[in-house]
């Protein structure tokens, strides 16, 4: 080893305490950079491994026209260099369904042929049996044995025809057969990403195949669709599969695969993985070489876990999140490692000085401390990416399950996945991060001036300012008179403290910046912490109960006022008897239930309604502004959109009861009367808040419709519009042309068909059923009401409410689904065409999965603090507790002119309180700023979150950052009183 | 009368194989007023006897006594306090506190102690060191000889009853030499204070009352100069 290498170790070793706090800070940011890169890579390995198993490996797509390329072409594919794998799904034809079939597993039943690797390609995997092998074996959906009964080995025989354009039912006839393509139906058939739509002729006979939506004729598309060539074919039913088909096209029902199909001759998609890919462009390049002409389309969610990017995707948020981390931990080191340098090379210019003297080149000089970093980094990097590794394990064997259950996929292991890329970036990083430390100390020890250096009587030197306070302070009488505060408090040694203060350089400042540092870097944890916590719980916290039901129709009834359709009363009926099925589930303790009306506009006077109102600035259900034509045409008032719930009559009198309103009001159900909920949530153009609607009671009218001449009005399409941060509303009353096309109408044109509607009460939430807060302004009233058709109702949807006090919730909402779907399948279509649809939603699964996230997030931003506040505080300790042990000569020199220990202690503690002052005041100014930019960013997304100081984490910075001084104060005077007088009067710090 | 009593000093540095004995049984008294000069070869022991008479250091066995009174039977603090008043302490490479200005070092230990400035005694010292003109200077703003004269100023600033001084000279050139020592030889003479020198150079030595030469840490020679 040369000499200098020799002398480098021995100061390394001289000074054992510093030379480990400083090893500690390059392991610490080694391993927070380690954790969080790895952290990154387990989250998007987790992520590519959860879409491959859930939608396949593929990466792209092809769709091939029969006429574009014979099966063997398609197939040869495989063999093309770059093509990692293959699997290809060719349209054999459409099973036809009867209705009751209709209503669990779509339209049809598509039938693929399968080749290739289907199973890892496109995630398909046999629950029970096998995938088909040969022509004549066929894999279904699990939903044909649940329902239908079919077991493996079954024979099952499909009516299997193709799909073709017919003109609309009801469409005027001697329609354009030439008519282009629909674009809106086009659009949706080619699916993200494709390249090119399938212009061409389009019309009655076109033949559609699996990549092409359902042709429902119904509104005012032009076109239906319907089977033809219809003949029987046989199939052994050799397995199921029991999950959604993601990478199929699922529109026209769920599909069923078979193999080598001899009728296999409609459309080939040809699903591909390939090597060596760095970006979408050249994936969507190789796809192009492969199949020329044919639309492709990405796997844009695998590819982006896989890192292979999109051009305007370069910074995706997880990158994001983790540059920041990066830059935070880094930021924080540098001012460590610098710190440790500049003090350890300032102790040591003497020794520079008399190295120059005897002929060490600045070269060797500079490199001199350019080996005392690499060898901290040496010792400290491994460390630190063991630390960083162990620490993620540890982690996530804690948080996995919750991660799983947080990014919906159980079925596949959370794991450490550490990249040889990401440890290899944190050593890079750690290690810049050293020497880019370290070289501004290099640089001033090879600069050293020999003579400078050695002829040096104590390593402290004065600021200009100093100098001049210096030359100011000789008069006699003013010699050692306090100044200050802490001087009167400390006596003389406040005073030295003072005079050392203003006139020394550095160490105080360093010591002041280091603290300053820990408290913005631990009060920026703290805020994240709180903010971020905020952020994934939420204000509005979703409704109080567990469990919701609904049950609508399944689509708007073309003519609401036509024979054969339920009376009100009818309805009323069947869906208490539904709430009561609903209710015998066990388990189940009910909350309430409600029928919903459709929205309509409400007319609101002047005088009764609330500021949200009256100011336009309402976003929920949107408030027309004062120059719209309704608002004239009706008069004035305030016009916005309203729903009106109706319950059941003794949950309604209770809810009356609660807001101190007479249910007698409410007697006669050919009255109209109404509670009206207060306020409602929305956005008034800055935040998300509850706003108030209704200042008070009295009549507000209900618009039910209206006539344009002979055509009843349809409805009123409603539109926002952003104008100074408020969302403007506008109404335009429809109905529906000869061609069923919508078209809008003038409100001049319209009579309008208003009640009036007396809101008697207003009451300060929604009944229990329908959630903590509307975000539209609610009528409620008495089911009677809505019996006896006072106001006319138009398909009200049911609203149930449950709570699973036992806690199984999820068995419970399985239950539920069951009561609700068979209710739906027993009123078929007798009601309306189309029938029901039940939707139930665990509400209480969503709480838990948000406590969960919000579990995970906490972890993190605790880890994330914890080493953050260890990175600081080393800082702050070697700062304060090396600013001291610098000074020993100089404290050796006061002592032997009659020092005493007490007046030493106290010039310490006057010189660290003023540290610790200087440093706490500017940190804790930067700290609030930090946070309020936080809580800016976060209220962004999150409303009614109030600004406040993590007062805990302000404390727990200033109660830190105070013990973290006192440690260093306590080592340092420790060294400095362990010093004989006589010995540290002698050499210059070792 | 003897101000300054020695009486089998002996300090040890380390311990077992590692002990060095710096001084080995030293005796011997100086009476008030007297300038001594203490002279050995480098590591015989002599700057560690000038620390143990100045309350600097501890010895390992012996006493001190100034005027009669054990040095080393006071507290740490007592200690200080006697290191402020009763002693002066100068030192080969002047040892003064970098920021604090050419008074300040001259009154630290006045103000250590918590008395006011004796103004006529800091304007009287001022004066005869030639440090006029230069109150406010830092001791990085000053030649070697005028950070010695500072730290003579310190010495006598309270007045003690002995100056120690470790090499005063030894950093400073011929003409700076001969006028540091004339100052320290005038503070002796005019104040009636008592000197004690530790120096290498023969003509310092001479000048003195008295020579002690210390070998080995022990006291080899002790005789008093005729003049």
């Amino acid at each position: 080893m040369s000499a200098l290498g020799t002398f480098t170790l021995r100061s390394l070793r001289a000074n054992r305490v510093r030379t480990l706090v400083t090893v500690a800070g390059v392991a610490l940011a080694a391993a927070l950079l380690t954790a969080v890169l790895t952290s990154y890579t387990s989250l998007t390995g987790y992520l590519y491994r959860s879409e491959v198993n859930m939608a396949g490996s593929w990466m792209a797509y092809a769709l091939l026209e029969p006429g574009d390329a014979s099966r063997d072409e398609v197939g040869a594919v495989t063999d093309a260099p770059g093509v990692a794998g293959e699997a290809v799904l060719t349209d054999v034809g459409f099973g036809q369904l009867t209705k009751d079939q209709q209503n669990w597993a779509g339209t049809y039943l598509p039938i693929l042929s399968m080749a290739g690797d289907v199973g890892d390609l496109c995630a398909v995997r046999a629950s029970e049996g096998r995938l088909p092998e040969r022509a004549g074996e066929i894999l279904l959906p699990l939903q044909w044995q649940e329902r239908e009964g079919v077991q493996v080995g079954d024979e099952l025989t499909v009516e299997v025809g193709q799909r073709v354009v017919v003109p609309a039912e009801g469409a005027a006839s001697g329609q354009d057969a030439e008519a282009s393509a629909p674009s809106d139906s086009l659009g949706s058939i080619l699916g993200e990403g494709s390249d090119e739509g399938a212009e061409g002729d389009f019309g009655p006979g076109t033949v559609l195949d699996s990549s092409m939506g359902l042709l429902t004729g119904v509104g005012d598309d032009r076109y239906g669709e319907e089977l033809v060539d219809i003949h029987p074919r046989s199939y052994t039913v050799v397995g199921f599969y029991d999950r959604m088909l993601y990478s199929l096209s699922m529109s026209t029902g769920l599909a069923a695969l078979t193999a080598d199909d001899p009728e296999a001759e409609g459309l080939m998609a040809a699903y591909v993985t390939l090597d060596g890919m760095g970006s979408q462009a050249q994936v969507r390049e190789r796809m192009g070489e492969l199949f020329p002409g044919a639309p492709t389309v990405l796997h844009t969610g695998l590819l982006r876990f896989m890192g292979v990017r999109g051009a305007g995707a370069i910074w995706d948020t997880f990158f994001g999140i983790v540059a920041v981390l990066a830059i935070v931990i880094v930021v924080a080191c540098v001012s460590l490692i610098y710190n440790a340098f500049n003090i350890s090379v300032a102790e040591r210019m003497r020794q520079f000085g008399l190295l120059a003297s005897i002929g060490a080149s600045r070269r060797q000089l500079r490199r001199t401390v350019l080996a005392e970093a690499a060898l901290v980094a040496g010792a400290g990097i491994p460390l630190g990416i063991v630390v960083g590794l162990a620490g993620c394990v540890a982690t996530f064997a804690l948080l996995g399950p919750s991660l799983q259950a947080v990014l919906g996929n159980a079925d596949v292991p959370f794991l450490v996945e550490p990249r040889l890329w990401a440890i290899a970036f944190a050593v890079a990083l750690t290690l810049v991060t050293v020497l880019v430390s370290a070289f501004v100390p290099a640089r001033r020890a090879a600069r050293v001036c020999a003579v400078e250096a050695l002829r040096q009587t104590g390593p402290s030197r004065v600021t200009r300012r100093g100098v001049a306070d210096a030359a100011r302070r000789v008069a006699p009488d003013r010699l050692w008179r306090p100044r200050g505060v802490l001087a009167r408090v400390f006596g003389v040694g406040g005073t030295i403290g003072a005079l050392s203060d203003r006139r020394g350089t550095g160490k105080g400042r360093a010591a002041s910046v280091s603290l300053a540092l820990a408290v913005v870097l631990l009060m920026t944890a703290g805020s994240l912490n709180v903010f971020l916590g905020a952020l994934t719980t939420g204000v509005g916290q979703g409704p109080s109960y567990d469990i919701g039901v609904s049950v609508m129709p399944r689509e708007s009834h073309p003519d609401p006022g036509a024979e054969g359709l339920a009376s009100p009363a009818e309805d009323a009926e069947r869906y208490r008897a539904l709430f009561a099925d609903l209710c015998a589930v066990s388990g189940v303790e009910p909350v309430g239930w409600s029928l919903n009306d459709s929205f309509r506009p409400l007319i609101v006077p002047q005088d009764m309604a609330g500021k949200a109102l009256r100011t336009s600035a309402f976003s929920g259900s949107g408030v027309l502004a004062d120059d719209d034509p309704l608002v004239a045409r009706v008069g004035g008032g305030c016009v916005t959109m309203a729903l009106v719930a109706y319950l059941d009559d003794d949950d309604f009198d209770a809810y009356a009861r609660r807001y101190g309103v007479d249910p007698a009001l409410f007697a006669d159900p050919a009255v109209p009367r109404a509670l009206a909920v207060s306020t409602a949530y929305g956005n008034d153009g800055t935040t998300y808040q509850l706003q108030e609607l209704f200042g008070r009671t009295g009549t507000v009218q209900l618009i039910l419709g209206g006539r344009a001449g002979e055509e009843e009005v349809r409805g009123f399409s409603q539109s926002f519009e952003q104008k100074e941060g408020v969302y403007e509303m506008s109404l335009v009353p429809y109905v529906f042309g000869d061609d069923d096309t919508m078209q809008e109408l003038d409100w001049d044109d319209v009579e309008l068909e208003v009640l009036d509607v007396e809101v008697v009460g207003l009451t300060a939430e929604p009944p229990a059923s329908m959630g903590r807060w509307s975000s539209e302004a609610l009528l409620v009233m008495p089911l009677s009401t809505m019996a006896a058709g006072t106001v006319p109702s138009d398909e009200p949807t049911f609203s149930g409410a449950f709570d699973a006090p036992a806690g199984d919730h999820a068995a419970v909402t399985g239950e539920l689904a069951d009561v609700a779907g068979a209710w739906v399948d027993a009123q078929g279509d007798q009601v309306f065409e189309g029938g029901y649809s039940s939707y139930v939603n665990d509400h209480a699964a969503n709480v838990e999965s948000t406590q969960m996230l919000v579990t995970v997030v906490n972890v993190f931003c605790l880890l994330f603090t914890v080493i953050l506040a260890l990175i600081a505080l080393a800082n702050v300790f070697n700062t304060v507790a090396n600013g001291l042990i610098l000074r020993r000569r100089e404290f050796a020199v006061m002592r032997s002119v009659g020092l005493s220990n007490r007046q030493f202690r106290r010039m310490i503690v006057s010189e660290c309180v003023r540290y610790g002052l200087r440093g706490l005041v500017p940190g804790l100014v930067v700290s609030a700023l930090v946070s309020y930019a936080l809580w800016r960013m976060v209220s962004l997304s999150l409303s009614g979150l109030d600004f406040t100081l993590p007062w805990a984490y302000v404390a727990l910075a200033v109660g830190m950052t105070v013990l973290a001084m006192a440690a260093s104060v306590a080592y340092g005077l420790r060294r400095c009183r362990a010093d004989n007088v006589v010995e540290a009067l002698r050499t210059d710090a070792a | 009368m003897d101000i300054l009593t020695v009486s089998h000093l002996t300090k040890v540095y380390g311990e077992g194989a590692a002990a060095t004995r710096a001084l080995d049984d030293v005796s011997f008294s100086v009476p008030e007023g007297e300038f001594l000069a203490i002279v050995g070869s480098s590591g015989s022991g002599k700057s560690t006897l000038l620390h143990l008479m100045g309350g600097v250091d501890r010895p390992t066995s012996g006493q001190v006594l100034l005027n009669g009174v054990d040095v080393y039977a006071r507290s740490d603090e007592e200690l200080a306090v006697f290191r402020r008043r009763e002693v002066g302490l100068v030192y080969q490479f002047y040892n003064l506190v970098p920021v604090l200005n050419v008074v300040e070092n001259m009154t630290l230990p006045v103000a250590l102690d918590g008395r006011p400035v004796n103004e006529a005694r800091l304007a009287g010292l001022l004066d005869t060191l030639g440090l006029r003109g230069r109150e406010g200077h830092l001791p990085s703003q000053l030649s070697g000889g005028q950070q010695q004269r500072v730290a003579i100023g310190r010495a006598l600033m309270n007045a003690p009853a002995v100056v120690l001084a470790d090499e005063p000279t030894g950093n400073l050139d011929t003409r700076n030499s001969r006028d540091i020592m004339a100052l320290l030889r005038a503070s002796n003479r005019d104040l009636g204070q008592t000197l004690i020198v530790i120096t290498h150079d023969e003509e310092i030595a001479l000048a003195a009352d008295r020579i002690i030469a210390i070998e080995d840490g022990r006291v080899v020679r002790d005789e008093r100069i005729r003049r």
